[in-house]
Protein backbone atom coordinates (compact mmCIF):
# COMPACT_ATOMS: atom_id res chain seq x y z
CA UNK A 1 0.00 0.00 0.00
CA UNK A 2 0.97 3.39 -0.60
CA UNK A 3 0.99 5.98 2.02
CA UNK A 4 -0.60 9.49 1.42
CA UNK A 5 2.70 10.84 1.71
CA UNK A 6 3.98 8.80 -1.10
CA UNK A 7 0.81 10.03 -3.30
CA UNK A 8 1.74 13.95 -3.08
CA UNK A 9 5.70 12.71 -3.55
CA UNK A 10 6.79 14.89 -6.57
CA UNK A 11 8.63 12.06 -7.72
CA UNK A 12 5.53 9.70 -8.42
CA UNK A 13 4.95 10.46 -12.31
CA UNK A 14 1.43 11.55 -13.48
CA UNK A 15 1.48 9.90 -16.94
CA UNK A 16 2.08 6.64 -17.50
CA UNK A 17 3.38 4.77 -21.29
CA UNK A 18 3.52 1.54 -22.11
CA UNK A 19 6.81 0.79 -22.91
CA UNK A 20 8.68 -2.61 -23.60
CA UNK A 21 6.05 -4.59 -21.35
CA UNK A 22 7.71 -7.82 -20.99
CA UNK A 23 11.49 -6.89 -20.11
CA UNK A 24 10.09 -3.86 -17.89
CA UNK A 25 8.26 -6.87 -15.76
CA UNK A 26 10.75 -8.72 -15.40
CA UNK A 27 13.35 -6.50 -14.18
CA UNK A 28 10.31 -5.11 -11.90
CA UNK A 29 10.11 -8.17 -10.05
CA UNK A 30 13.75 -7.43 -8.45
CA UNK A 31 12.51 -4.70 -7.05
CA UNK A 32 9.95 -4.08 -4.20
CA UNK A 33 6.62 -3.53 -5.52
CA UNK A 34 6.04 -0.43 -3.69
CA UNK A 35 8.68 1.74 -6.16
CA UNK A 36 7.36 0.00 -9.41
CA UNK A 37 5.84 3.75 -9.36
CA UNK A 38 9.14 5.60 -9.69
CA UNK A 39 10.57 3.53 -12.35
CA UNK A 40 7.87 5.56 -14.61
CA UNK A 41 9.55 8.49 -13.84
CA UNK A 42 12.34 8.29 -16.75
CA UNK A 43 9.46 6.90 -19.41
CA UNK A 44 7.18 10.35 -17.92
CA UNK A 45 9.95 12.59 -18.96
CA UNK A 46 10.37 11.48 -22.17
CA UNK A 47 6.94 12.46 -22.80
CA UNK A 48 7.42 15.90 -21.27
CA UNK A 49 10.49 15.81 -23.46
CA UNK A 50 8.73 14.89 -26.59
CA UNK A 51 5.97 17.41 -25.86
CA UNK A 52 8.27 20.30 -25.64
CA UNK A 53 9.99 19.30 -28.92
CA UNK A 54 6.22 19.52 -30.49
CA UNK A 55 5.77 22.88 -29.11
CA UNK A 56 8.95 24.60 -30.34
CA UNK A 57 8.18 22.93 -33.83
CA UNK A 58 4.40 24.05 -34.15
CA UNK A 59 5.44 27.70 -32.70
CA UNK A 60 8.68 28.05 -34.16
CA UNK A 61 9.87 29.79 -31.16
CA UNK A 62 13.25 31.26 -31.79
CA UNK A 63 15.91 29.87 -29.42
CA UNK A 64 15.99 32.76 -26.88
CA UNK A 65 12.00 32.67 -26.23
CA UNK A 66 11.81 28.81 -25.86
CA UNK A 67 15.04 26.69 -27.03
CA UNK A 68 14.13 23.18 -28.19
CA UNK A 69 15.02 20.55 -25.67
CA UNK A 70 18.29 19.60 -28.17
CA UNK A 71 20.00 22.46 -28.03
CA UNK A 72 19.56 22.67 -24.08
CA UNK A 73 21.05 19.23 -23.82
CA UNK A 74 23.97 19.99 -25.85
CA UNK A 75 24.30 23.43 -23.87
CA UNK A 76 23.97 21.03 -20.66
CA UNK A 77 27.02 18.61 -22.42
CA UNK A 78 29.27 22.07 -23.28
CA UNK A 79 28.74 23.40 -19.74
CA UNK A 80 29.51 20.65 -18.10
CA UNK A 81 32.29 19.50 -19.91
CA UNK A 82 33.98 23.12 -19.49
CA UNK A 83 33.43 23.04 -15.73
CA UNK A 84 30.98 26.13 -15.73
CA UNK A 85 28.22 24.23 -14.46
CA UNK A 86 30.08 22.29 -12.10
CA UNK A 87 31.51 25.16 -10.58
CA UNK A 88 27.86 27.15 -9.82
CA UNK A 89 26.55 24.06 -8.96
CA UNK A 90 29.17 23.72 -6.27
CA UNK A 91 28.48 27.50 -4.97
CA UNK A 92 25.21 26.64 -4.73
CA UNK A 93 25.32 23.55 -3.28
CA UNK A 94 27.78 24.75 -0.52
CA UNK A 95 25.52 27.77 0.48
CA UNK A 96 22.41 25.41 0.59
CA UNK A 97 24.08 22.74 2.85
CA UNK A 98 25.47 25.42 5.02
CA UNK A 99 22.15 27.63 4.67
CA UNK A 100 20.19 24.14 5.87
CA UNK A 101 23.02 23.73 9.03
CA UNK A 102 22.59 27.32 10.55
CA UNK A 103 18.49 27.15 9.82
CA UNK A 104 18.07 23.88 11.29
CA UNK A 105 20.14 23.99 14.13
CA UNK A 106 18.66 27.63 15.05
CA UNK A 107 14.76 26.18 14.10
CA UNK A 108 15.31 23.29 16.29
CA UNK A 109 17.42 24.75 19.35
CA UNK A 110 14.66 27.06 19.62
CA UNK A 111 11.54 24.46 18.46
CA UNK A 112 12.85 22.99 21.53
CA UNK A 113 13.14 25.84 23.94
CA UNK A 114 9.43 27.44 22.90
CA UNK A 115 7.75 23.64 23.19
CA UNK A 116 9.32 22.84 27.16
CA UNK A 117 8.43 27.26 27.92
CA UNK A 118 5.03 29.13 27.04
CA UNK A 119 6.43 32.19 28.56
CA UNK A 120 9.23 31.65 26.15
CA UNK A 121 7.24 31.15 23.26
CA UNK A 122 4.97 34.46 24.57
CA UNK A 123 8.19 36.24 24.59
CA UNK A 124 9.34 35.67 21.53
CA UNK A 125 7.44 34.45 19.09
CA UNK A 126 5.61 37.56 18.26
CA UNK A 127 8.89 38.85 16.93
CA UNK A 128 9.34 35.86 14.77
CA UNK A 129 5.87 35.59 12.84
CA UNK A 130 6.92 39.24 12.35
CA UNK A 131 10.33 38.80 11.26
CA UNK A 132 8.19 36.04 8.67
CA UNK A 133 6.05 38.27 7.18
CA UNK A 134 8.71 40.60 5.62
CA UNK A 135 9.10 39.06 2.26
CA UNK A 136 12.63 37.16 2.03
CA UNK A 137 13.51 38.90 -1.54
CA UNK A 138 12.93 42.50 0.35
CA UNK A 139 15.39 41.33 2.79
CA UNK A 140 17.64 39.95 0.85
CA UNK A 141 19.46 43.47 -0.01
CA UNK A 142 19.83 44.44 3.30
CA UNK A 143 21.53 40.98 4.30
CA UNK A 144 24.23 41.47 1.37
CA UNK A 145 24.96 44.85 2.64
CA UNK A 146 25.63 43.46 6.34
CA UNK A 147 27.28 40.30 5.92
CA UNK A 148 28.79 40.97 2.33
CA UNK A 149 28.49 39.72 -1.35
CA UNK A 150 30.14 36.11 -0.79
CA UNK A 151 29.03 33.20 0.59
CA UNK A 152 28.17 34.11 3.92
CA UNK A 153 24.92 36.79 3.16
CA UNK A 154 23.60 33.14 0.87
CA UNK A 155 23.42 30.86 3.69
CA UNK A 156 22.04 33.34 5.90
CA UNK A 157 19.08 34.27 3.35
CA UNK A 158 18.90 30.69 3.14
CA UNK A 159 18.80 29.90 6.80
CA UNK A 160 16.38 32.31 7.33
CA UNK A 161 14.03 30.91 4.48
CA UNK A 162 14.46 27.27 6.46
CA UNK A 163 13.83 28.36 9.84
CA UNK A 164 10.37 29.35 10.40
CA UNK A 165 8.99 25.81 8.73
CA UNK A 166 11.15 23.83 10.94
CA UNK A 167 10.76 25.92 14.52
CA UNK A 168 7.12 25.38 13.65
CA UNK A 169 7.52 21.53 12.88
CA UNK A 170 9.60 21.20 15.73
CA UNK A 171 7.16 22.86 18.46
CA UNK A 172 4.64 20.55 16.75
CA UNK A 173 6.17 17.43 17.31
CA UNK A 174 7.79 17.70 20.52
CA UNK A 175 3.88 18.83 21.97
CA UNK A 176 2.77 15.73 20.49
CA UNK A 177 4.66 13.76 22.96
CA UNK A 178 2.12 11.49 24.29
CA UNK A 179 1.69 12.35 27.83
CA UNK A 180 1.49 8.73 29.31
CA UNK A 181 4.92 8.20 27.69
CA UNK A 182 6.29 10.88 29.74
CA UNK A 183 4.77 9.53 33.34
CA UNK A 184 6.15 5.81 32.18
CA UNK A 185 9.29 7.36 31.42
CA UNK A 186 9.21 9.55 34.87
CA UNK A 187 8.23 6.38 36.80
CA UNK A 188 11.32 4.46 35.42
CA UNK A 189 13.24 8.32 37.05
CA UNK A 190 14.64 8.78 33.48
CA UNK A 191 16.81 11.66 33.45
CA UNK A 192 15.79 14.80 31.28
CA UNK A 193 19.01 13.31 28.66
CA UNK A 194 16.98 10.40 28.82
CA UNK A 195 13.50 11.62 28.16
CA UNK A 196 15.21 13.42 25.41
CA UNK A 197 16.99 10.91 23.67
CA UNK A 198 14.61 8.07 24.47
CA UNK A 199 11.25 9.62 24.24
CA UNK A 200 11.66 13.09 22.75
CA UNK A 201 13.52 12.53 19.69
CA UNK A 202 11.78 9.32 18.38
CA UNK A 203 8.45 10.69 19.30
CA UNK A 204 8.98 14.10 17.37
CA UNK A 205 10.68 12.68 14.00
CA UNK A 206 7.91 12.19 11.85
CA UNK A 207 7.18 15.49 12.42
CA UNK A 208 10.91 16.80 12.12
CA UNK A 209 11.26 15.23 9.25
CA UNK A 210 8.15 16.43 7.59
CA UNK A 211 9.80 19.91 8.38
CA UNK A 212 13.07 19.01 7.05
CA UNK A 213 11.37 18.29 3.58
CA UNK A 214 9.85 21.19 3.61
CA UNK A 215 13.35 22.81 4.84
CA UNK A 216 15.50 21.60 2.18
CA UNK A 217 13.02 22.43 -0.97
CA UNK A 218 12.97 26.13 0.41
CA UNK A 219 16.71 26.19 0.76
CA UNK A 220 17.41 26.40 -2.77
CA UNK A 221 15.05 28.79 -3.14
CA UNK A 222 16.54 30.60 -0.39
CA UNK A 223 20.30 30.39 -2.04
CA UNK A 224 19.01 31.87 -5.16
CA UNK A 225 17.25 34.59 -3.85
CA UNK A 226 20.69 35.28 -2.67
CA UNK A 227 22.40 35.04 -5.58
CA UNK A 228 19.89 37.34 -7.40
CA UNK A 229 21.10 40.02 -5.11
CA UNK A 230 24.42 40.06 -5.60
CA UNK A 231 26.71 37.50 -6.23
CA UNK A 232 29.55 36.41 -8.71
CA UNK A 233 29.05 32.44 -8.68
CA UNK A 234 25.90 30.17 -8.30
CA UNK A 235 23.62 28.74 -10.45
CA UNK A 236 21.14 31.37 -9.29
CA UNK A 237 24.00 34.17 -10.56
CA UNK A 238 24.27 31.80 -13.85
CA UNK A 239 20.48 32.24 -14.63
CA UNK A 240 21.31 36.33 -14.00
CA UNK A 241 24.12 36.33 -16.09
CA UNK A 242 22.66 34.24 -19.40
CA UNK A 243 19.86 36.43 -18.97
CA UNK A 244 21.43 39.98 -19.75
CA UNK A 245 23.30 37.73 -22.73
CA UNK A 246 20.21 36.36 -23.90
CA UNK A 247 22.07 32.89 -23.60
CA UNK A 248 18.43 31.07 -22.86
CA UNK A 249 20.04 27.31 -23.34
CA UNK A 250 21.68 28.22 -20.84
CA UNK A 251 19.46 29.49 -18.07
CA UNK A 252 17.19 26.36 -18.51
CA UNK A 253 20.40 24.60 -17.98
CA UNK A 254 20.86 26.61 -14.78
CA UNK A 255 17.11 26.19 -13.92
CA UNK A 256 17.36 21.68 -14.44
CA UNK A 257 20.53 21.70 -12.17
CA UNK A 258 18.58 24.00 -9.84
CA UNK A 259 15.96 20.80 -9.75
CA UNK A 260 18.17 17.90 -9.61
CA UNK A 261 20.11 19.73 -6.38
CA UNK A 262 16.72 20.04 -4.50
CA UNK A 263 15.11 16.81 -5.94
CA UNK A 264 18.08 15.07 -4.30
CA UNK A 265 17.60 16.88 -1.51
CA UNK A 266 14.11 15.90 -1.05
CA UNK A 267 15.41 12.63 -2.02
CA UNK A 268 17.76 12.05 0.36
CA UNK A 269 15.01 12.53 3.21
CA UNK A 270 13.04 10.48 1.87
CA UNK A 271 15.29 7.70 2.10
CA UNK A 272 16.48 8.83 5.58
CA UNK A 273 12.76 8.84 6.26
CA UNK A 274 12.42 5.26 4.96
CA UNK A 275 15.52 4.41 7.06
CA UNK A 276 14.95 6.21 10.90
CA UNK A 277 10.25 5.54 10.31
CA UNK A 278 10.78 2.01 8.76
CA UNK A 279 8.89 0.43 11.69
CA UNK A 280 5.73 2.58 10.50
CA UNK A 281 6.58 0.81 6.92
CA UNK A 282 4.85 -2.35 6.89
CA UNK A 283 1.60 -1.87 6.46
CA UNK B 1 6.86 -9.61 58.34
CA UNK B 2 3.40 -7.22 58.27
CA UNK B 3 5.61 -4.26 58.13
CA UNK B 4 3.26 -1.55 56.27
CA UNK B 5 5.55 -0.74 52.99
CA UNK B 6 3.08 1.45 51.29
CA UNK B 7 0.69 4.33 53.14
CA UNK B 8 -1.65 7.53 52.41
CA UNK B 9 -2.44 9.21 55.11
CA UNK B 10 -5.70 11.94 54.29
CA UNK B 11 -5.02 12.44 50.99
CA UNK B 12 -6.94 14.96 49.07
CA UNK B 13 -7.33 15.89 44.90
CA UNK B 14 -9.09 18.22 43.40
CA UNK B 15 -8.40 19.06 39.57
CA UNK B 16 -9.30 22.45 38.74
CA UNK B 17 -11.72 22.58 35.23
CA UNK B 18 -13.12 25.10 33.10
CA UNK B 19 -16.71 24.13 35.11
CA UNK B 20 -14.89 24.64 38.22
CA UNK B 21 -13.20 22.14 40.29
CA UNK B 22 -13.43 18.30 40.47
CA UNK B 23 -12.74 16.98 43.69
CA UNK B 24 -11.75 13.84 42.67
CA UNK B 25 -10.46 12.35 46.01
CA UNK B 26 -11.17 13.29 49.60
CA UNK B 27 -9.42 11.84 52.94
CA UNK B 28 -8.02 8.93 51.52
CA UNK B 29 -6.11 6.86 54.32
CA UNK B 30 -4.78 3.54 53.15
CA UNK B 31 -2.02 0.94 54.27
CA UNK B 32 -1.07 -1.83 52.15
CA UNK B 33 1.88 -4.26 54.09
CA UNK B 34 4.98 -5.59 52.68
CA UNK B 35 3.53 -8.47 50.35
CA UNK B 36 -0.10 -7.97 50.35
CA UNK B 37 -2.08 -8.20 47.20
CA UNK B 38 -4.54 -5.61 47.80
CA UNK B 39 -7.43 -5.36 44.86
CA UNK B 40 -9.17 -1.80 44.16
CA UNK B 41 -12.79 -1.87 42.71
CA UNK B 42 -15.39 1.48 42.33
CA UNK B 43 -17.33 2.58 39.58
CA UNK B 44 -15.84 4.41 36.81
CA UNK B 45 -14.84 7.97 37.52
CA UNK B 46 -13.97 7.40 41.46
CA UNK B 47 -10.98 8.56 41.11
CA UNK B 48 -9.02 4.90 40.99
CA UNK B 49 -6.62 6.34 38.51
CA UNK B 50 -5.84 9.31 40.58
CA UNK B 51 -5.08 7.31 43.47
CA UNK B 52 -2.61 5.15 41.80
CA UNK B 53 -0.92 8.08 40.47
CA UNK B 54 -0.45 9.96 43.67
CA UNK B 55 0.48 6.72 45.27
CA UNK B 56 3.50 6.11 42.89
CA UNK B 57 4.51 9.55 42.87
CA UNK B 58 3.43 10.38 39.43
CA UNK B 59 0.94 13.00 41.10
CA UNK B 60 1.08 15.27 44.26
CA UNK B 61 -1.28 15.17 46.70
CA UNK B 62 -3.63 18.75 47.42
CA UNK B 63 -3.22 17.50 51.33
CA UNK B 64 -1.88 14.68 52.94
CA UNK B 65 0.90 12.44 52.20
CA UNK B 66 2.24 8.88 51.26
CA UNK B 67 4.61 6.95 52.70
CA UNK B 68 6.96 4.23 51.02
CA UNK B 69 9.06 2.24 53.71
CA UNK B 70 8.55 5.33 55.97
CA UNK B 71 9.79 7.50 53.67
CA UNK B 72 8.09 10.33 52.33
CA UNK B 73 6.78 10.10 48.58
CA UNK B 74 7.74 13.32 46.37
CA UNK B 75 8.76 11.79 43.51
CA UNK B 76 8.07 8.31 41.37
CA UNK B 77 10.57 5.95 42.35
CA UNK B 78 12.42 2.83 40.54
CA UNK B 79 11.09 0.51 43.52
CA UNK B 80 7.53 1.33 41.80
CA UNK B 81 6.23 -0.44 38.97
CA UNK B 82 3.38 0.83 37.21
CA UNK B 83 1.00 -0.73 34.68
CA UNK B 84 -1.19 1.86 33.27
CA UNK B 85 -5.01 1.61 32.24
CA UNK B 86 -3.55 1.70 28.12
CA UNK B 87 -0.34 -0.54 27.08
CA UNK B 88 1.47 3.08 26.82
CA UNK B 89 4.36 1.38 24.14
CA UNK B 90 6.96 3.41 22.29
CA UNK B 91 5.78 2.41 18.65
CA UNK B 92 8.80 2.94 17.44
CA UNK B 93 10.67 0.23 19.38
CA UNK B 94 9.61 -3.50 19.05
CA UNK B 95 8.15 -5.37 21.32
CA UNK B 96 11.17 -7.08 22.78
CA UNK B 97 12.74 -3.24 23.15
CA UNK B 98 9.61 -2.27 24.72
CA UNK B 99 10.22 -4.56 27.28
CA UNK B 100 13.44 -3.95 28.03
CA UNK B 101 12.98 0.00 28.10
CA UNK B 102 12.76 0.23 32.08
CA UNK B 103 16.31 -1.48 32.22
CA UNK B 104 17.51 0.47 29.75
CA UNK B 105 16.65 3.77 31.09
CA UNK B 106 17.83 1.87 34.61
CA UNK B 107 21.41 1.35 33.02
CA UNK B 108 20.99 -2.29 33.59
CA UNK B 109 21.41 -3.46 29.76
CA UNK B 110 23.13 -6.87 29.54
CA UNK B 111 22.77 -10.58 27.94
CA UNK B 112 20.70 -12.21 31.11
CA UNK B 113 18.39 -9.22 31.11
CA UNK B 114 17.45 -9.96 27.37
CA UNK B 115 17.04 -13.79 28.16
CA UNK B 116 14.90 -12.05 31.27
CA UNK B 117 12.73 -9.99 28.90
CA UNK B 118 12.35 -13.19 26.51
CA UNK B 119 11.09 -15.37 29.43
CA UNK B 120 8.27 -12.48 30.48
CA UNK B 121 7.63 -12.73 27.20
CA UNK B 122 7.05 -16.47 27.10
CA UNK B 123 4.75 -16.09 30.02
CA UNK B 124 3.03 -13.37 28.47
CA UNK B 125 2.13 -15.93 25.51
CA UNK B 126 4.08 -13.49 23.45
CA UNK B 127 6.90 -15.49 22.27
CA UNK B 128 7.41 -15.28 18.59
CA UNK B 129 6.26 -11.92 18.97
CA UNK B 130 9.12 -10.11 19.87
CA UNK B 131 10.79 -8.55 17.01
CA UNK B 132 7.18 -6.97 15.49
CA UNK B 133 5.92 -3.04 16.47
CA UNK B 134 2.72 -2.36 19.01
CA UNK B 135 0.67 -1.35 16.16
CA UNK B 136 1.23 -5.00 14.72
CA UNK B 137 -0.66 -6.72 17.83
CA UNK B 138 -4.36 -6.14 19.02
CA UNK B 139 -5.11 -4.45 22.22
CA UNK B 140 -4.71 -7.41 24.34
CA UNK B 141 -1.35 -8.34 23.06
CA UNK B 142 -0.16 -4.99 23.47
CA UNK B 143 -1.38 -4.92 27.37
CA UNK B 144 0.21 -8.48 27.81
CA UNK B 145 3.55 -6.78 26.88
CA UNK B 146 3.04 -4.14 29.09
CA UNK B 147 2.50 -6.31 32.03
CA UNK B 148 6.05 -8.01 30.80
CA UNK B 149 7.30 -4.36 30.80
CA UNK B 150 6.23 -4.22 34.55
CA UNK B 151 7.63 -6.97 35.75
CA UNK B 152 11.01 -6.95 33.64
CA UNK B 153 12.93 -4.57 36.62
CA UNK B 154 11.70 -6.26 39.51
CA UNK B 155 9.81 -3.34 41.36
CA UNK B 156 8.82 -4.31 45.14
CA UNK B 157 5.42 -2.61 44.64
CA UNK B 158 3.21 -3.02 41.89
CA UNK B 159 0.57 -0.50 40.76
CA UNK B 160 -1.79 -1.85 38.11
CA UNK B 161 -4.38 -0.02 36.49
CA UNK B 162 -7.47 -2.39 34.99
CA UNK B 163 -4.52 -4.24 33.50
CA UNK B 164 -6.11 -7.03 32.21
CA UNK B 165 -9.70 -4.80 31.06
CA UNK B 166 -8.72 -5.39 27.46
CA UNK B 167 -8.30 -9.18 27.63
CA UNK B 168 -11.00 -11.62 26.83
CA UNK B 169 -12.65 -13.76 29.94
CA UNK B 170 -10.34 -17.32 29.06
CA UNK B 171 -7.42 -15.46 28.62
CA UNK B 172 -7.58 -12.86 31.40
CA UNK B 173 -8.33 -15.76 33.83
CA UNK B 174 -4.84 -17.20 32.59
CA UNK B 175 -3.39 -14.36 33.15
CA UNK B 176 -4.64 -14.11 37.17
CA UNK B 177 -3.35 -17.48 37.50
CA UNK B 178 -0.13 -16.56 35.90
CA UNK B 179 -0.44 -12.95 38.18
CA UNK B 180 -0.70 -15.15 41.30
CA UNK B 181 2.07 -17.72 40.44
CA UNK B 182 4.49 -14.59 40.11
CA UNK B 183 3.23 -12.95 43.09
CA UNK B 184 4.03 -15.90 45.05
CA UNK B 185 7.28 -16.47 43.90
CA UNK B 186 8.41 -13.09 44.05
CA UNK B 187 6.34 -11.84 46.85
CA UNK B 188 5.90 -8.27 45.66
CA UNK B 189 3.31 -6.00 47.12
CA UNK B 190 0.65 -5.18 44.15
CA UNK B 191 -2.53 -2.99 44.49
CA UNK B 192 -4.28 -3.57 41.46
CA UNK B 193 -7.28 -1.89 40.66
CA UNK B 194 -10.31 -3.77 38.46
CA UNK B 195 -13.62 -3.30 37.18
CA UNK B 196 -14.73 -7.07 37.68
CA UNK B 197 -15.52 -7.83 41.35
CA UNK B 198 -14.75 -11.66 40.85
CA UNK B 199 -11.36 -11.13 39.26
CA UNK B 200 -10.57 -8.32 42.97
CA UNK B 201 -11.39 -11.45 45.79
CA UNK B 202 -9.90 -14.28 43.48
CA UNK B 203 -6.38 -12.59 43.50
CA UNK B 204 -6.81 -10.05 46.56
CA UNK B 205 -5.99 -10.53 50.13
CA UNK B 206 -8.07 -7.45 50.84
CA UNK B 207 -10.37 -5.57 48.48
CA UNK B 208 -11.13 -1.87 48.72
CA UNK B 209 -14.02 -0.46 47.93
CA UNK B 210 -14.38 3.05 46.66
CA UNK B 211 -17.33 5.49 46.41
CA UNK B 212 -17.37 7.78 43.80
CA UNK B 213 -17.00 11.70 43.15
CA UNK B 214 -15.41 12.53 46.01
CA UNK B 215 -13.72 9.25 46.00
CA UNK B 216 -13.44 7.86 49.44
CA UNK B 217 -12.24 3.92 50.33
CA UNK B 218 -15.88 3.33 51.51
CA UNK B 219 -15.00 -0.42 52.69
CA UNK B 220 -12.91 -3.05 53.11
CA UNK B 221 -12.93 -6.38 52.41
CA UNK B 222 -10.44 -9.15 54.22
CA UNK B 223 -10.47 -12.32 51.43
CA UNK B 224 -9.84 -15.12 53.86
CA UNK B 225 -10.03 -17.85 51.05
CA UNK B 226 -7.87 -20.42 51.17
CA UNK B 227 -3.49 -19.91 49.07
CA UNK B 228 -2.57 -21.12 46.80
CA UNK B 229 -5.94 -20.44 44.81
CA UNK B 230 -7.38 -21.75 41.64
CA UNK B 231 -9.72 -21.97 39.18
CA UNK B 232 -12.14 -24.13 41.69
CA UNK B 233 -12.23 -21.45 44.04
CA UNK B 234 -15.06 -20.02 42.10
CA UNK B 235 -17.46 -22.59 43.32
CA UNK B 236 -16.37 -21.86 46.93
CA UNK B 237 -19.52 -20.94 48.90
CA UNK B 238 -17.49 -18.71 51.08
CA UNK B 239 -16.34 -16.84 47.34
CA UNK B 240 -20.24 -16.40 46.49
CA UNK B 241 -20.47 -14.78 49.91
CA UNK B 242 -17.68 -12.10 49.48
CA UNK B 243 -19.07 -11.42 45.68
CA UNK B 244 -22.05 -10.56 47.09
CA UNK B 245 -20.91 -8.69 49.79
CA UNK B 246 -18.64 -6.77 47.55
CA UNK B 247 -21.62 -5.45 45.04
CA UNK B 248 -23.75 -4.59 47.65
CA UNK B 249 -21.09 -2.02 49.02
CA UNK B 250 -20.59 -0.93 45.69
CA UNK B 251 -24.52 -0.52 44.98
CA UNK B 252 -24.48 1.29 48.15
CA UNK B 253 -21.47 3.74 47.71
N1 LIG C 1 -6.22 15.40 34.32
C1 LIG C 1 -7.45 15.63 34.80
N2 LIG C 1 -7.96 16.87 34.78
C2 LIG C 1 -9.19 17.12 35.28
N3 LIG C 1 -9.99 16.19 35.81
C3 LIG C 1 -9.54 14.94 35.86
C4 LIG C 1 -8.25 14.58 35.36
N4 LIG C 1 -8.09 13.25 35.52
C5 LIG C 1 -9.20 12.81 36.11
N5 LIG C 1 -10.09 13.80 36.32
C6 LIG C 1 -11.40 13.68 36.98
O1 LIG C 1 -11.20 13.02 38.20
C7 LIG C 1 -12.16 12.02 38.40
C8 LIG C 1 -11.50 10.69 38.66
O2 LIG C 1 -10.83 10.28 37.50
P1 LIG C 1 -10.02 8.92 37.45
O3 LIG C 1 -9.38 8.83 36.11
O4 LIG C 1 -9.13 8.84 38.61
O5 LIG C 1 -11.19 7.85 37.55
P2 LIG C 1 -11.15 6.26 37.51
O6 LIG C 1 -11.74 5.77 38.77
O7 LIG C 1 -9.80 5.79 37.17
O8 LIG C 1 -12.17 5.94 36.32
P3 LIG C 1 -12.14 4.70 35.30
O9 LIG C 1 -12.56 3.50 36.07
O10 LIG C 1 -13.17 5.08 34.28
O11 LIG C 1 -10.78 4.61 34.75
C9 LIG C 1 -13.06 12.02 37.19
O12 LIG C 1 -14.27 12.61 37.54
C10 LIG C 1 -12.35 12.85 36.16
O13 LIG C 1 -13.27 13.67 35.50
MG1 LIG D 1 -8.99 4.86 35.53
Amino acid sequence: MRTAQEMTDPLTPVETMSGNAGTLRKGLSRIPGKYHAYLLAPPALLVFLCLWQLLVMLGSYPTFILPAPAIVFRKFVLALTDGTLLHHARATLREVLLGLALGLSAATCLGYIFAKSKSMERLLSPYIVASQSIPIVALAPLLVIWFGFGTLSKVIVCALIVFFPVLINTIVGLRSVDENLVDLMRSYGATRRQMFTMLEIPAALPVLLGGLKIGVTLSVIGAVVGEFVAADEGLGFLVNLSRGLFDTPMMFVALFALVIIALSLYGGVVLLENRLLSWRRIE
Amino acid sequence: MNHPILTAEGVDKTYPSREGDVSALRDISLTITEGEFVSLVGPSGCGKTTLLRILGGLLQADRGGVHIDGQILTEPRRDIGFIFQDPTLMPWRSVLKNVTLPLEVQGRNGHEHRKRAMELLGLVGLLGFENLHPHELSGGMQQRVAIARALVHEPAILLMDEPFGSLDAITRNQMNLELLRIWNATRKTILMVTHTIQEAIFLADRVLIMSPRPGHIQATLEVDLPRPRDNEIYYNEDFAKLYHLVRDSIAAA
